[in-house]
């Protein structure tokens, strides 16, 4: 596909996406909307994998921060406007992201991986057994707050949902004009020789924990939303299974930046249709991750490589052009 | 003349080896010092420890007067130390033209902004196609640099290493792969661009060595075996001791 092309499609998807309330039941504005939170996981995984080749596994760690943030200032502090409420969830997490960030960054690829995923879970098993934050049965009764200056009723699910809408928006702008800037260069400098940008002057740990910060923060704003689409907070968000979902969201959108967010939704409604005919819904999905992950290295193009090998496998002959 | 890099007795240990023993070199201000020597002789080493990639067991680094031995590598290029690599490192996805802004920026205050686009960085981008222009590399402004050939490449490198203000440059192998035309002409390029710029180069072709260098180091088993002007050292027998067996075996 060609660059306006795709852009065409991208313009359309989003198009369709934002007129769900408009031909979809309120269950599945619900869907979508929760697909959207996925997308913002898998954004935030996107960027630190595609700009600077670092592969998270500890997501988890700033979705679920975000989320226990957002449930605690409605249910303990008395929060009442949402974006009081995403300012205290990205606040709290970029700053416990800095110190994870700040070790990360001075490691390669699989130590970085590895790292990310041991924060991870130490945040987990501390919610698990943290009483003050509900232990392992969560923060529960959270209860959407007031949208602030906004003359709107975030309760109702359409209200939810384009407020969910216009974070992932905002969260995909974002990422975009820092992928074209000048620190977004710099960022892909860092991915394709360390070295050489050292000897250039660039302090590379310091641009790599800003983008890990950076990353964590988009995040986190996907854990507040969360909290607050389902009005529950539960050490399942901070669990592998988050960071394994984002990071896999990634992997099969390629290397654009709005897939992502378009798979995110896919799959969410693919889900749900999957595990209502039958239980087992989880094996069908670890197939199809597993038919992706064997259908190639190069991830940029594994729904076109999956069609092709679909394809040898029907057709064994090669056809000949006449 | 000033001296812009001062190795003062510097060794470098591991375990209890020596890859450098006490090694001083004073390389000053416009002097084009070759470092030469069998392999093994310690010259990256010595490079690296100039550079700050590896820090000496013992003795001083100065850098224009400056004690900079604790100073890790982006402190150093920062004070006007520039360097190219043994190995041809460069940003190989990203276009020559890119390479360059990369390396313009890094002294520049919007090198770390998030949010303007890169493309609108005039100030920039005009120096770019000026050293590009400079380099002779305009007609292969925007290809990525992972498709240049090897040639190509090794001049994109020292371009970048230059594209800022910088005092001292270090050149490890710059010929490495390269012919002896084209090393030639990737050293005039260094030389010609600025009278006082001081550099060290490692090479191992030493009649290009002796032709284009003013001052020769030789190094052999980490240590300074001989030092002077190429004429100097060329008369000296120790060279032709160490090199006898390259050259019968040449």
């Amino acid at each position: 596909m060609n660059r306006s092309a795709s852009t065409l499609a991208a313009a359309g998807a989003g198009l369709a996406v934002a007129a769900a309330p408009f031909y979809l039941d309120v269950f599945q504005i619900g869907l979508v909307a929760r697909g959207l939170v996925w997308g913002l996981v898998a954004l935030s995984v996107w960027f630190l994998l595609r700009l600077l080749n670092l592969p998270s596994f500890g997501h988890a760690a700033f979705f679920g921060l975000g989320a226990y943030a957002a449930g605690l200032a409605v249910t303990r502090w008395g929060v009442d406007n949402v974006f009081l409420a995403l300012g205290i969830g990205v606040g709290v997490t970029c700053a416990a992201a800095l110190p994870i960030a700040a070790v990360a960054a001075r490691l390669g690829s699989i130590g970085f991986l590895l790292i990310t995923l041991a924060f991870a879970e130490m945040l987990r098993s501390l919610a698990m057994r943290w009483r003050a934050v509900g232990g392992s049965d969560g923060l529960t009764g959270i209860a959407r707050p007031g949208a602030g200056p906004l003359p709107v009723d975030l309760a109702g699910p359409v209200t939810w949902f384009y407020f969910t809408l216009a974070c992932t928006v905002l969260c995909l702008l974002l990422l975009w004009a820092v992928r074209r800037s000048a620190f977004g260069g710099v960022l892909v400098g860092i991915r394709e020789s360390e070295e050489r940008m050292r000897a250039l002057g660039y302090r590379v740990e310091t641009y790599k924990a800003a983008a890990v910060v950076l990353s964590a923060g988009v995040a986190a704003v996907a854990g507040v939303l969360h909290a607050y689409l389902i009005r529950f907070a539960s050490p399942e968000d901070l669990s592998a299974l988050v960071s394994a979902r984002g990071l896999i969201l990634v992997v099969l959108a390629g290397s654009a930046l709005v897939p992502p967010v378009l798979v995110a939704i896919a799959l969410t409604f693919g889900e749900d249709l999957v595990s209502s005919r039958t239980e087992n819904w989880l094996a069908l999905m670890g197939l199809l991750y597993v038919v992706v992950a064997l259908s190639g290295r190069e991830k940029d193009r594994a729904p076109r490589r999956i069609a092709l090998a679909v394809r040898r496998r029907l057709d064994p002959v090669p056809q000949e052009k006449p | 003349m000033t001296a812009v890099l001062e190795l003062d007795a510097v060794s470098k240990r591991i375990g209890g080896a020596y890859l450098n023993r006490d090694v001083s070199i004073t390389v000053r201000q416009g002097e084009r010092r070759a470092l030469v020597g069998p392999n093994g002789a310690g010259k990256t080493t010595l490079m690296n420890m100039a550079s700050g990639v590896l820090r000496p067991s013992e003795g001083r680094v100065r850098l224009l007067g400056r004690d900079v031995t604790s100073l890790p590598v982006h402190r150093r290029a920062r004070l006007g130390l520039a360097r190219t690599f043994q190995i041809t490192s460069l940003l190989p996805a990203m276009t020559v033209a890119e390479n360059l802004a990369i390396a313009v920026q890094a002294t520049s205050r919007g090198r770390a902004d998030p949010l303007r686009p890169w493309s609108r960085a005039r100030a920039v981008w005009a120096r770019v196609d000026e050293l590009l222009e400079r380099g002779g590399l305009t007609r292969i402004r925007d290809v990525p640099v992972g498709r240049l050939a090897y040639g190509e490449q090794r001049r994109v490198e020292i371009v970048i290493a230059v594209a800022n203000p910088c005092s001292l440059i270090l050149l490890d192998e710059p010929g490495a792969g390269l012919s002896s035309e084209e090393t030639e002409e990737l050293l005039s390029l260094v030389f010609g661009l600025d009278p006082r710029l001081a550099v060290l180069f490692v090479d191992h072709d030493l009649d290009l060595v002796f032709r284009l260098a003013t001052h020769v180091t030789l190094l052999n088993f980490g240590e300074v075996v001989a030092e002077g002007t190429p004429a100097e050292v060329r008369a000296m027998p120790v060279l032709r001791e160490i090199y006898l067996e390259v050259d019968a075996d040449a």
